[in-house]
Order: C-alpha cells, then structure tokens, then sequence
C-alpha cells in the first residue's frame, strides 16, 4: 500500500516539530478552543476566518494551522456544556445532559478532565481508524447510499427516544416537535415553501445554532434565575482542585469500552457525508445508555460519567472519519470539512482520488496535525479546567446576565442578523416549558439534524427503488442497520420489562 | 498575457486623473453561497490580484484597501442577490452570479426581489459548458445507449433550479426522453458519486468539474456540448454529432456585477480590474492545476451581451422548468 | 394501564396538541411530498400527545419525577425570570448587543443580587470590553447597534 509509505510519514512528523510548524500548531489549536468555547461560533466559524490569513501561508503551515483549528473546537465546546449546559458547538449537546448535571453536583472539575480526556484519546483514536481505513476509503464512500442513511436517521432518533426509558413517549413527542420544526422552509426535493408564512427569515428553515443555544443555554439560564443560588448546587469550590479534574482524566482509561466505541461510532459517522457531529455525539450517548446495565439506566441524565466520555470522544473522533469522504472524493464530511477542502483547492490541491497519490505528503502532516493539536488541547483544557470550574460556584445574579450576552451575541455573530437573536430567545420559552414540565429535551436536536436526512433520504431512496422501499431489503448494508434497530429496540424492551417487573420502588 | 497586462497598465496610467477617487474605502465582493464552494474559491483567489490592480491604478492615492469577500448564503443565492441590488452603486459592492441559476425568476417569469437584468454587469470570471458522464463500469457506453433505454432515465441531481438541472432537462427534453430526477444530493461531488454507486444512470456536470473529478477513470463522459469536444473527453460526442448543436449553447456562467446605476467609466475600470486578475499567470496555472476554468471579456457591454444570450436561450425552455 | 387525566401536564399537552392541529391542517395543503413529514409527524404527536393526556405512559414511580421537574420553583418566579430574559433581547434590539450587556449586566448585580455598586459596575464595564475586544476587534464582526443608529446594513 503505497498511501502508507512509512518514509512520508516520518517525514510529516518530522516537520511538525519545526518551530515555525509547531507556533502554527500551537495558534490553530488555541483559535479552535477559544472558538468552541463561545456558543454560536464553533470550528466553522474559525476555518472560515483562517481562510485569507492561509492564503498567504505555505502549504503545509496553511495545513498545519487548519488542522489545529479543526479538531479542537469541540474539546473546549464541553467545557461550556459542562458548566452552563451551553454547548460551545452543536456536538456538544450530548455532553450537557450529564456534564451539567455533575457541574450541579459541585464535580465541575472531574467532568471538565473526563471530557478534555475523551477528547484528546477519541481524536487519536479516530485518526487512527482513519488511517487503518485509508486504503479502502473509496469502497466505503461507495457503500452508503441514500438507503443506509435513511435507516441511520432511523436508528438515530429510535435509540435517542429510547434511551430516556419512562419518558419514552415524552421524549417521542419532543422529537416530533423537532420534525416539525425542521420542515420549515423550502423543500429541496419539491422547491416548496413550508411554513413559511412568507417570512423571508424562515426561507431557509430555522437555523441548528441558534435554535440549540436558545433551547439548551437560554432556556437554563431562565431556570437558574428564577432557581436563584448558583450553578453547583451542593458540593464545595474548594472540592474543585487538580485532582478532582485528574481523576477525571482517568475515566475514559478506566471505561475503555466506552471510549472505544464512542471513537469508532464518531469515525464511522463522521465518515457519512453531511450526518455530521452532532449525529455523531448523541448516537454515541445513546448507545452508551441503551448497552448499559438496566440498572445504571436510571443515572443518565444525572451525572454519569460515561455520559460525558462517551459523546466527547464521539465529537473528537469524527474528523478523522470526516476525512474519508473527504480524501476520497472531495465531499467533505462536515461543515468544517468544506472550508478546509476549499483552502486545499486554493493552494492548488484537488481533492478527490488522486490527492493521495499528488499529495501525499500533505495528507500526512494534516494528519499528524490533527493528532497533535488534540492531545496539545487536552493539555490545555485539563490545565485551565480547575480554575474555570469554579465559575460553578459564581451567583446567578452575575452569571445569568454574561452567560446570556455570549449566547445572544454569539447567536447573532453567525449570520449577523437580529432575527437569531429573537429565535434563540423564543426556543428559549419553547425549551424552558419543556424542561418544567419534565419533557426530556434530547430528542430535540437530533430530530432537528437528523429530520431533514430522513425526509430526503426517503424520497431517494424511493425513486432509486422504483417507487417500492423493497431496495431496503436488497443491500445487505441495509438489512444491517435494520438489524441494529430491532436490536436496540428488543435489548432495551428487556431491560425495561424486566426491571420494572422487579422493581417494587425506586431507591 | 503579458502584453494585455501592459496594455491594461497602460490604459489605467492614462486614465489615472478621471478616476482617482475610486476606490475610497474597502471594497466587497458579495459570494451568494457559503464558504468552500466553487464559486467562494473562485473569488477569494481572484481578491488579492483585484487589489494589486486598484493599488497600482491609485498609485501613491492608494491606503491599503481591500477587497473583502464576504459570504451571504440564503435562500440559494437569493439573499445576497437582494443585498447587492439595494446597495449603492459606488462601486464598492459588487457580487458573483451564477448564471443562469440566478437567472431563475426571470426565466420563469417570477418575481424574486431582485431583476438579474438590471444590476451593472461588469465583467465574465468563469463558467464552463457541460457534459454527460455516466459510470465507466455501468451498462452505458455511448450516448445512444442512455437514448435507447427503455423507459426513464434515473437522474441523480441536487434540486430544481439548480444550473445542472435545467442542462440536464434541457438536454433530455431535446431528444424526447424522459427523466426521473432523485434530487437531494448535497453537491455536484455527491450526486456524479451517486452515478458511480448505482442510484442513477446518467447525470450532467459543468466540463472542469468533470476533469477534476475524473482523475480516476471512474466516469465516462459521453457528450460535451461544445463546439470542440475536450480531448480529455475521449469518445464524447457533441452537438453536431446528434444533430444538435444548439446545445452548444447550454453553460454556467460566473460574472460580476453591482448595482443597478453605476457610471459607465467605473464599470469600465471593474471590467478591467477583473480581466487583469483574471489573465494573471498566476490565476491562469492556478486553473489549469486545479481544473476551474477562467475567462474574461473586454467590456461590461460584452459582459451584458453574453448574460442575455444565456438567459434568452434557458427562456425558451421555461415551460419545462415550470415546478 | 389505567386512564387517568393527566392534570400536571396538561397546560403543555393542550398547546401541543392544537399545535400537532395547526400543523396537521396546514401541512394537508401542500403537495405530497412536502406534505409527508408534516403530516405523519403531526399525527403521531396528537396520538401520543393523547397517549400522556390519559396518563397511559405513566409508571409506578412518577411521582417523584413530577416533583423534580417542578424543583420547588413556583408560577411567579418564573415568569419573572423569563420576562427578564426578555428585557435583555428588547434592550439589545433599542440600544444593540453589547452596550444592553453592560447595562443588563449591570442592573442584575446591582438591583438584583444586591451586589455593590463599584462590583457590579467594574464587572459590567470589563465584559463590555472584553465583548468588544474579542468580537469587534479580533474577529471583526460587526455587532448590532441597536435600532436607533441609521444607516446600518
């Protein structure tokens, strides 16, 4: 296998530790954490700012300084879904449902150094499914049509519900509302306006970012006021030490498993073109409750730490499988895959099956780039987490009103338009109420990712079919996921049924 | 090149006094698509060599402006189309067409909020004719062979009102043969890979697009609609060979344009401008590597004339893009 | 399973409910393929929605979710909170994003966390910078200024 000459990977790595790759490395990296850091913004965002600076660049410092940006985003992205319950980007969502939950508890700094953890090992390990899959990058971009994707959709927003357990029909109708609010706008099959109303705004359907930040962050932030205290709870500031965040660090070794399954689910998922992270984390959450013992089921949503590890090595993982549609044929397999793909193309790069014969040796340091910048933000997060998590512990009366201006701010800054501003307030309301009254909101976002896919998947899959679903039946691809499905579905119905036939009170 | 630089250096030396004002401050070039996209990489390669030409026109005048690609997606391109026709006509705002998919509305005969044939059309950056690519491994190997199915063609393509669409319905509709269209696919990149995987039979792709994607073999093309067929298309026919070379006429055009009232004199030094960058060695090697075709013409009234040709011709087809 | 009424929820099942409605009604006009999603989204939240309303989905032991959900937080300090959310989205909106920061900021500290004034006022006053900083001069993204100041965008 040519791909794997062992000269130019040497190489690539070697060139990494040159100073001036290293400074380049270095300031990808933190661009990327800062970004993540602030809601609305995220690694997009980031790339496409880097983009008139890379021009300039040589191309592999332009490489190396994209590569930092990419990955990083979603490791500091935890730390704000960790402490406010904002994610810092979209796949971060998945982490606030336990992440959150530990901050409250007054274990901000253990949640923090599971998460950068899970971050960094999950990236290296996506990197390096990607490069096992390197070779056979064509067949598997091959193997994935509209079919399989509209069974993933389904597997996605099945095993979501699901893992709510009790509320499973609570969870069912919020996802349903998230369906809904995911049609609006214009139909890409028919060209149809849906919902629309004739406003211009919702032309092109509500936005994911803004939507999230008002339905996770603003709609906390109504809780926490009215709440009043802070955001920990109970536990103690000084609780909140090096220590606390190491032994964090240590659960994603300690649940390897874990780990490990939540980096293949991230490659495998960041491999699909347009599923993207946010699938990517949440699947991973849900897989990670609907295998755990019936018994530890319930703490979900309360604090688990495998709740945290299991979507953040997810998120992390998911841009080295993003490369393999990518390298192949140039389709990039997330949002900041196709900012990168363009500054590839403007430094005469041409992505598609040729750029791992052209370009080798470029492929190679962006690869070792990802690896290091992953560990290099690990590193960084685990050292700031002791001091940040203690934010825990700051009044509402003064983290409500700075929490709520990045969030506002960083809703506007994505398009500059007032109109985020005012959606994000609105599903504030919308999430908030759903909070109150018990609804789980997880279901949510993933309708809203995943709707579109399904919908259009659907109708795909049916004029490739000749207007019968029998094709479902025909690939054995399909006939896997399809197992997958009633397999979660019969593995979770047993341990619903068997725990509450034994169960007499819940402890 | 070298000497349509000279030229153009020289026309702007002797044209210095009339237009020193311009430009006063940064200027912008509106992208209607987001970031990563054919026509975003276009116009931010082309940006730096906009502002040497502006900073060599100005001379000691010239404070370090710059011109700012800014993306405005939305509503497939219509946002941005709106923003640049209310802007002022200063010429420090200009856009990227697509041609004819922002076209639409006229070819139509709907009202979109803006009027394509009112803007101040500067110059061409870009475009490309089309082909007809199937899998190489696939059951067709001619372009009679796509006509000789029984029954539809299944066509993978991204949506109605996309360029490739009308070309695609366009074409089919010449030789009475019908289509069924599996829209959806996330970009031209996706749905020739749909081709390749077996979701459809046959689909059309802008000729550069399909260079770049083809460095593999995986596709075979099987008509150019062009006057020469490329040589990188072996085996393609065109439009002469079927008895149609009206089809010739069938193309994506990239151009620029302000708003609508911009003076003829600053039109010209845009028409200039983006000729200069446009005929750079630099911009020229950069699209022969990467596959992206350039061209520009030598005035906005050539410009004009081109986008009505193009328009004029879909216009005859706008009963089947009736949706 | 019995069938029971289910009071608690039914100030968010009645909304939801007319909203499947609205959204099953209107869906019905557009074409099938537009109508597919609407439609069967929409039918499935009125039967589950009817599904909760009867109490079918609960469990022996939803008591205490019922009393954690509500978390001791009674009708009026909600209401409260979420007007004063507002305030900060219209006070952006008057006088744009960052100068309703400083000043939001400033009167939640002051007036209601009863925290000093050169405390509060500091704070205000930093984020406002760091907000501007971080936004306007590194990232160079132009923020809203409020409603009054013409000829922007």
């Amino acid at each position: 296998m040519e791909a794997l000459d062992l000269a130019v990977i040497g190489d690539a790595w070697l060139r990494l530790f040159e100073l001036d790759s290293l400074l380049y490395l270095v300031l990808g990296t933190l661009i990327g954490l800062i970004f993540g850091v602030l809601p609305g913004l995220g690694g997009t965002t980031a790339l496409a700012l880097m983009i008139p600076f890379s021009m300039s660049m040589d191309a592999g410092d332009a490489i190396i300084l994209m590569a930092g940006v990419m990955g990083v985003a979603p490791t500091s992205g935890a730390v704000t879904a960790i402490l406010l319950n904002t994610p810092g980007t979209a796949p971060n969502a998945a982490t606030t449902l336990d992440g959150y939950p530990l901050a409250q508890q007054g274990k901000a700094g253990f949640a923090i150094g599971a998460a950068a953890a899970a971050s960094g090992l999950g990236g290296i390990i996506g990197i390096i499914f990607l490069i096992a899959m390197v070779p056979i990058t064509r067949e598997i971009v091959l193997m994935f049509a509209p079919t399989e994707f509209l069974l993933l959709a389904v597997l996605g927003l099945v095993t979501v519900s699901l893992s709510t357990g009790k509320k499973f029909v609570k969870s069912l109708i919020v996802g349903l509302f998230g369906l809904i609010i995911a049609s609006v706008g214009y139909h890409e099959v028919t060209g149809e306006e849906r919902f629309t109303f004739g406003i211009d705004y919702l032309w092109d359907g509500f936005k994911l970012v803004p939507v999230m930040i008002g339905f996770f962050a603003v709609s906390e932030m109504i809780n926490l006021w009215a709440k009043r205290g802070s955001v920990a709870a109970s536990g103690e500031m000084e609780a909140i030490n090096l220590r606390q965040v190491l032994q964090g660090c240590l659960e994603p070794i300690k649940r390897w498993k874990v780990l490990l399954r939540g980096s293949a689910i991230g490659t495998g998922v960041g491999a699909l073109p347009g599923v993207g992270g946010t699938v990517a984390a949440f699947m991973a959450y849900t897989i990670a409750v609907t295998t755990a013992k019936p018994s530890e089921r319930d703490s979900f949503g309360k604090g688990n730490i495998v709740g945290v590890i299991a979507p953040e090595s997810a998120n992390n993982a998911k841009e080295g499988g993003a490369l393999v549609p990518t390298l192949a044929f140039g389709i990039p397999g997330s949002a900041e895959m196709a900012v990168f793909l363009s500054v590839l193309v403007l430094h005469g790069m041409v992505p598609g099956p040729t750029i791992m014969t052209e370009s080798l040796d470029i492929i190679w340091i962006l690869i070792a780039a990802a690896a290091a910048s992953g560990v290099i933000a690990s590193i960084i997060t685990i050292s700031a987490a002791s001091s940040i998590a203690k934010l825990t512990f700051v009044d509402s009366r003064t983290l409500v009103p700075i929490v709520l201006a990045f969030a506002m701010i960083g809703s506007y800054s994505l398009d500059n338009e007032i109109y985020d501003v005012f959606t994000t307030l609105a599903f504030g309301f919308v999430g908030f109420i759903f909070m109150r009254f018990g609804f789980p909101r997880i279901a949510f976002p993933l309708a809203i990712v995943l709707g579109p896919l399904m919908e259009t998947s659907y109708f795909q899959t049916l004029r490739i079919g000749d207007g019968t679903l029998s094709i479902l039946f025909d690939r054995p691809q399909s006939i896997v996921i399809m197992l997958l499905i009633v397999g979660c579905v019969a593995y979770y119905l047993k341990g619903f049924l068997t725990s509450s036939e034994g169960k007499e009170t819940s402890a | 090149m070298r000497f349509l630089t000279a030229l153009v250096a020289l026309g702007l030396i002797a044209s210095a006094p009339v237009q020193a004002a311009f430009p006063e401050k940064d200027i912008e070039i509106v992208i209607p698509y987001g970031p990563g996209g054919g026509f975003d990489t276009l116009t931010r390669k082309l940006a730096p060599y906009l502002e040497e030409y502006f900073a060599k026109k100005a001379g000691k005048n010239f404070n370090n402006i710059k011109v700012v690609p800014k993306n405005m997606p939305g509503a497939s391109g219509k946002k941005a189309a709106v923003y640049t026709s209310k802007q002022k006509p200063d010429g420090h705002t200009v856009q990227i067409f697509n041609i004819p998919g922002h076209g639409l509305p006229y070819i139509q005969g709907k009202d979109a909020g803006y009027d394509i044939t009112e803007y101040s059309w500067l110059n061409r950056v870009g475009g490309d004719g089309y082909v007809v690519i199937v899998a190489k491994d696939g059951p067709y190997k001619t372009f009679q062979d796509l006509l000789d199915k029984s029954g539809d063609l299944k066509i993978p393509e991204q949506g109605p009102g996309s360029t490739s669409n009308m070309a695609n319905k366009i074409t089919w509709a010449t030789f009475n043969k019908g289509g069924e269209y599996i829209y959806g696919y996330k970009s031209s990149r996706d749905y020739s890979t749909a081709v390749l995987r077996g979701d459809g039979d046959v689909t059309m792709l802008a000729a550069g697009s399909a260079k770049r994607y083809n460095k593999a073999g995986d596709f075979r093309i099987v008509a150019h609609w062009a006057d020469q067929v490329d040589p990188a298309f072996e085996g393609a026919v065109n439009g002469n060979d079927v008895g149609h070379p009206e089809l010739h006429d069938l193309g994506l055009l990239r151009m620029i344009a302000g708003p609508a009232g911009m003076d003829p004199e600053l039109m010209k030094t845009w028409n200039e401008a983006l000729a200069y960058a446009v005929n750079h060695p630099d911009i020229q090697a950069w699209s022969a590597k990467t596959g992206n075709p350039v061209l520009a013409y030598d005035s906005p009234e050539k410009t004009k004339e081109v986008l009505m040709k193009n328009l004029g011709y879909f216009k005859q087809f706008s009963k089947i893009f009736a949706n | 399973m019995k069938i029971r009424l289910d009071q608690d929820n039914l100030s968010l099942l009645l909304p939801l409910t007319a909203f499947a409605v609205g959204t099953l009604y209107i869906g019905s006009n557009y074409g099938p393929v537009s109508a597919f999603i609407p439609f069967w989204a929409s039918i499935f939240m009125l039967v589950t929605c009817l599904f909760v309303l009867l109490g079918m989905d609960k469990a022996v032991d939803d008591e205490e979710d019922h009393a954690a959900a509500k978390g001791g937080l009674d009708n009026h300090n909600v209401l409260a909170s979420a007007l004063w959310i507002t305030v900060y989205v219209v006070m952006a909106y008057l006088v744009g994003l960052i100068p309703a920061a400083v000043i939001y900021t400033f009167l939640s500290m002051y007036f209601f966390g009863g925290k000093k004034l050169p405390m509060a006022a500091g704070t205000s006053v930093v984020l406002g910078l760091i907000l501007f900083g971080l936004f306007e001069f590194i990232l160079e993204k132009e923020l809203y200024k409020g409603v009054f100041i013409e000829g922007y965008f």
